[in-house]
């Protein structure tokens, strides 16, 4: 197998953090603005063209001006220098409130998510007792009990940013402790504090560095409030939200006064958030990003001529159809490469491959429903003789549910939980039918009978939580043919179930193929079900359909080289010697 | 019901006494304090002194805690140091007019945040998502007080159509009343509005595109009907977990909000009794905006139970 060289070429192609960050444009805004605000915090003295302090009474609430730029205030003080100058006290407060909260939450998030019990419990209700005081309320007490002065109030304000940093860490270590590779550092003998740090905290970091962007964000506004509220720096000073206190008193007689604190608070918190929107994703494209597959080179399709089950006309024709993405370089890049297959009345058509191999792609094109930005880019589907390749939206609205029903993999997915089930499944009945919600029941009720769910009337009124997963899927199947429609897609309908219930529910389709009629198109990677279930078979690779051919022929002689290794895989899996 | 209720009021206990006697602890600090705030500053030490006795806060603190939370218990938070009135009679006058204030901008934030939120998913990535999106984050890092500057400036000044400040009671007339509530609450509400439609948005997204509102579409639900009772519900239940997040946001907001805006709420009483070292009604004040809030977490958490089957006990 050639998949280890790939993923490892993969990850040599993929860009480190740093470029994915990088890549971003509104991050490298963001980022570019918090830079140059620490250069003028720290060089204010240097860059503000004037004394933020000095008063002239000839020059009080004047505009903009060759001599200040962003004009003067009530004191006639240059609004300019002063921002300048309270760019560092907004960063003195970020860094007094971010920086303990770090070095005290995130330790003491690891050691209490580590040793539980009662440590944790202990903690974790001081936690909400932090959590039920406002932050800010939090600072007005600190203050009214030690002074006045921002440092006070930012040590306030750190006890509850360590909270947050202590709950955030805590929950990582929650989910990494019960990971094999900590198990595993234990029985080597690894003290508790290299294991903490050294193990669990990097799987913490980017979570850490995205919440402390955000928190630097909410300290500058708290900064700002407080100092509006005469309770942050000395009366006086340059803070941005002392500033914004000149301008309410005077903001009538000049209103511009207020723009320039406010713009750069909002700027500044803007690009606080921006930088940990864009931590997230860098963060995140981490995991997302799978290693992009190699497409092997085509090999002929082994039995071109369409086999056809019956003389009557067949209920589904799907012909040379193509569904494509737009490539990263231009172009498109189909993942269904011309598939032509039929299904004739009454017949279970099986599709299989493996998992990206299109089948699922291709059910997707037959019910209108393939994903946003790939499209149908060529080929025809039949569906009882109707073409659906070009068909409008609400045309298509009409032969869901009523033409063709799908049951899909996951019952437990594809049910609201707070909905109960009766309601689901008669949504496309009252649709299509025009029935009444009390006659759709009770057709609902008929059909979940029918399929083996005891108590039906009465399991109609209940929630998916309160089913278990074969129940609920025998009543997704009840749901797709509630229509009585003449094409069931059943997409994978037996993977997400134990062995036993599996075998029910495809005996279950059997049957109801049997008293219904309908045709079934079965969709599945598992050889063994597939050759059971299936009149005819086709395989897919890489998009194509390599193998077409009656089920119990294409088991015992098949053509393409692939199928028989799936084939050989199927027997390799199933014989003891192989384990 | 009854059951998740009274479960849910028993887990909010000891985090009220704590909250309690963690706010008891810290105004302890500074015993020598309260008689200074009411001598002022020329006090001497022997006058002090005295007058801790005369009050009794001399006694050992578990006994002063003891009798504090019983008095409080029973709705007592004794009498401000400085005016000497009642603090339970003060907070029950000024609390309601604060609440009116941060339940308005919930209302607000609720009403203009979600049809936002949802708007913005239903339109993903086009220009009016892009536009909205934009708009939110602006407004998310706008501080509210800015805001409630810039509104004073359009509309009352510029405009005149609202009062700039000043508050009226109902008694004076319902019109009157509200009219003076209209800023202060946009002021404090387009931030939460902010906050909830971009929730809003993203849980919407995650709705519509779930394995449930394919399996619905495929059966012939129709788009309008999936989304109204479908994802909407669904996408509801973080927002509403988000909504009781703000509430502390919220109270924040309102106590500078009630600056600009001259409300005689909870805020300008807490910046009042900041300046003069009112200890008993700091005290009061704490311990009654975590309780609001707590109980504003609890009827989330009921909120909760009532829309997912999960919790709810049949």
């Amino acid at each position: 197998m050639s998949t280890v060289s790939d993923l490892s070429s993969a990850a040599e192609q993929r860009p480190g953090f740093l470029a994915r960050l990088l890549s971003q444009p509104a991050t490298v805004l963001a980022l570019s603005w918090v830079l140059l605000l620490v250069v003028v915090a720290i060089f204010a003295a240097w860059l503000a063209p004037h004394d933020p302090n000095a008063s002239s009474v000839m020059r009080r609430l004047q505009g903009m001006s060759a001599r200040n730029w962003l004009g003067t205030d009530d004191l006639g003080r240059d609004l300019l220098s002063r921002a300048m100058w309270g760019a560092r006290v907004a960063l003195l407060a970020v860094a007094q409130s971010v920086g303990p909260a770090l070095l005290v939450g995130v330790p003491l998030g690891l050691f209490v998510g580590y040793r539980s019990g009662w440590w944790d419990r202990i903690v974790m209700r001081l936690v909400e007792v932090e959590q039920a005081i406002p932050m800010l309320l939090f600072a007005f007490t600190f203050i009214a009990i030690f002074g006045r002065g921002l440092s006070i109030a930012m040590l306030a304000i750190s006890i509850g940013f360590s909270m947050s940093f202590l709950r955030l860490t805590r929950a990582v270590v929650l989910a990494e402790r019960s990971k094999a590779y900590v198990a595993a550092a234990e029985v080597q003998g690894y003290s508790t504090f290299r294991i903490l740090f050294r193990h669990i905290l990097p799987n913490a970091v980017g979570p850490i560095a995205v919440q402390t962007s955000i928190l630097s964000g909410v300290a500058i506004l708290l900064e700002s409030m407080l100092s509006f509220l005469g309770l942050g720096v000395d009366t006086g000073s340059p803070s941005w939200g002392a500033m914004l206190d000149d301008a309410r008193r005077f903001q009538i007689q000049q209103p511009a006064l207020s723009l320039v604190p406010g713009v750069a608070i909002t700027l500044t918190v803007l690009a606080f958030n921006l930088l940990g929107d864009g931590f997230r994703d860098a963060f995140n494209s981490d995991l997302v990003r799978a290693p992009r597959r190699k497409v092997a080179p085509p090999v002929a399709a082994a039995t071109i001529a369409p086999v056809t089950a019956t003389d009557t006309p067949p209920v589904l024709a799907v012909s040379g159809l193509t569904v494509g993405f737009p490539g990263l370089a231009g172009g498109t890049r189909p993942v269904v490469k011309g598939v032509n297959f039929e299904i004739g009345a009454g017949e279970i058509y099986g599709l299989v491959g493996e998992s990206g191999s299109g089948k699922s792609m291709a059910t997707s094109a037959i019910l209108g429903q393939v994903p946003k930005p790939g499209r149908i880019t060529g080929g025809s589907i039949r569906l009882n003789g109707r073409e659906l390749v070009g068909l409008p939206e609400t045309a298509m609205r009409s032969i869901r549910g009523r033409e063709v029903g799908v049951v899909f993999q996951d019952p437990m997915m594809a049910l609201s939980p707070v909905h109960r089930i009766g309601d689901q499944m008669i949504e496309g009945l009252v649709y299509h039918e025009g029935l009444s919600r009390c006659a759709a029941l009770d057709r609902a009720a008929e059909l979940l009978d029918l399929v083996g769910v005891h108590d039906a009337r009465n399991r109609l009124g209940d929630y998916p939580h309160q089913f278990s997963g074969g129940m609920a899927q025998r009543a997704m199947i009840a749901a797709a043919l509630i229509c009585r429609p003449r094409l069931l897609i059943a997409d994978e309908p037996t993977t997400a179930l134990d062995a036993t219930v599996q075998k029910q529910v495809l005996e279950l389709l059997l049957r109801l193929r049997d008293d219904m009629g309908m045709s079934v198109l079965f969709i599945s990677h598992d050889l063994a079900v597939v050759a059971q279930l299936c009149d005819r078979v086709g395989v897919m690779q890489y998009g194509e359909l390599v193998e077409t051919g009656r089920a119990t022929d294409l088991f015992a002689a098949p053509a393409h080289p692939y199928t028989r290794q799936l084939i050989r895989a199927r027997e390799q899996l199933d014989s003891p010697e192989a384990l | 019901m009854w059951k998740l209720v009274l479960s849910r009021i028993i887990a909010a206990v000891p985090v009220v006494i704590l909250v309690a006697l963690v706010t008891f602890t810290l105004f302890r600090f500074v015993p020598v304090q309260a008689p200074a705030a009411i001598l002022g500053d020329g006090a001497t030490p022997e006058a002090v002194a005295r007058l801790q006795q005369e009050m009794g806060l001399d006694r050992p603190s578990i006994v002063l805690f003891a009798e504090w939370v019983g008095n409080a218990l029973r709705g007592d938070f004794g009498r401000s140091y400085i005016t000497g009135l009642e603090v339970s009679a003060e907070i029950a006058h000024r609390l309601p007019i604060t609440m009116t204030l941060a339940l308005g901008g919930m209302a607000i934030a609720v009403l203009l945040g979600v049809p936002i939120g949802v708007t913005a998913a239903l339109k993903r990535n086009s220009l009016i998502d892009r536009a909205l999106t934009g708009m939110v984050s602006v407004l998310l890092a706008m501080p509210g007080f800015w805001l409630a500057l810039l509104l004073v400036l359009l509309f009352a000044v510029e405009l005149r159509w609202l009062p700039a400040a000043g508050y009226n009671p109902p008694s004076a007339g319902v019109l009157l009343w509200a009219r003076g509530f209209v800023l202060p609450c946009l002021a404090l509400g387009l931030g939460a509005t902010a906050s909830i439609a971009r929730h809003t948005r993203s849980s919407m997204i995650q709705q519509i595109d779930s394995q449930y509102a394919r399996a619905l579409t495929a059966r012939g639900c129709p788009r309008r009907r999936l989304i109204l009772r479908y994802c909407l519900k669904n996408a509801m239940m973080p927002v509403l977990a988000v909504i009781g997040m703000l509430t502390a946001l919220m109270l924040s907001g309102a106590f500078v909000i009630e600056r600009i805006f001259s409300v005689p709420g909870i805020g300008s009483l807490i910046l009042d009794s900041i300046n003069r070292g009112d200890v008993p009604v700091l005290q009061a004040v704490v311990v009654v905006v975590a309780l609001f809030i707590i109980t504003v977490n609890l009827l989330v958490d009921i909120g909760y139970g009532l829309l997912d089957p999960k919790v709810r006990p049949e």
